[in-house]
């Protein structure tokens, strides 16, 4: 098995977005402390910005979980895939969430709530590919 | 195995990534008719900006729909998957770092560093996946040889 190369690679993906989420979350929290506009407007900026910070919080969360559950248990186990079915529909929905306010409450651009939504969806493949992956595996030990 | 569910998500997921595609070249054709009206440089570069996004979510879209024409073969943990999602995954990279990049040179207003950054990131979770393709394939040889 070439784990190595997939955990750093996974090391090298999680340090990225512990760098993008500080900068996001303090952005947010900046936004938070000056906030004294009473705009529905602004209202609606600050909730969008609010589920978009807590996905991506989410995402390195999970990140954080699998490189734990790949260091100590293995890469194709149930856990992992539950881990990746429950975190990429929660960002599946924040990402989504935060794209329709923007869309009809703001005028802001949605690209990145978009993109947060592709991550939830990709997270949610892969966990269909883990558990095929998964059943493989369990034949193969069954097999030995 | 197990591949309907898989076949059943990667259809709607391409629907829905079809859909956001849709709505990035919407975005892009309202730029452009505001660019008859005012051709000024910001607005340039912030239409180039907004199109590498956009060909950053048609080619996910492709991707999906490329994965499931073989899922519905049988086709999943194969070498063409593999490369598929590592060139795929480095082009979308790329154009994470290239927007990323023009939006700090040019310092366009319309547009924030997330965008790019999420880019980058949506590359990276494939190039991640090709490895887990990788990891399965080499299982899926193990098993076939014990066999």
């Amino acid at each position: 098995m070439e784990s190595k190369k997939y955990r750093k690679f996974s090391n090298f993906i999680s340090f990225l977005l512990g760098v993008f989420a500080m900068k996001d979350v303090f952005d947010f929290i900046e936004t938070l402390t000056n906030y004294n506009n009473s705009t529905m407007l602004a209202k609606y900026v600050l909730i969008a910005q609010g589920f978009f910070v807590v996905g991506v919080v989410l995402l390195i969360a999970f990140y954080f979980i699998l490189l734990e559950n790949i260091k100590k248990r293995g890469v194709f186990i149930r856990r992992n895939e539950k881990i990746m079915r429950y975190f990429g529909f929660s960002i599946l929905i924040l990402g989504t969430t935060s794209m329709i306010i923007c869309n009809y409450w703001t005028k802001e651009s949605t690209t990145s709530a978009r993109m947060l939504a592709l991550i939830g969806g990709t997270l949610i493949f892969v966990s269909y590919i883990f558990r095929i992956g998964i059943e493989i595996q369990e034949e193969q030990d069954l097999t030995i | 195995m197990k591949t309907r569910s898989l076949i059943q998500f990667c259809n709607i997921f391409t629907i829905f990534t079809a859909f956001y595609g849709v709505r990035e070249f919407l975005g892009l054709f309202n730029l452009c008719y505001k660019l008859g009206k005012d051709d000024t440089n910001t607005l340039l570069w912030q239409i180039l900006v907004q199109g590498i996004e956009t060909w950053g979510i048609v080619f996910c879209c492709i991707l999906f729909f490329m994965l499931t024409s073989r899922a519905k073969r049988g086709q999943i943990f194969i070498a063409e998957n593999e490369k598929l999602m590592m060139i795929l995954g480095g082009i979308i990279i790329w154009f994470g770092v290239i927007s990323y990049v023009l939006i700090h040179v040019l310092s366009i207003k319309n547009h924030t560093v997330s965008a790019a950054f999420m880019l980058c990131l949506l590359g990276m979770v494939f190039v991640f996946v090709s490895f887990i393709f990788k990891m399965g394939r080499q299982l899926k040889e193990e098993r076939d040889l014990t066999i």
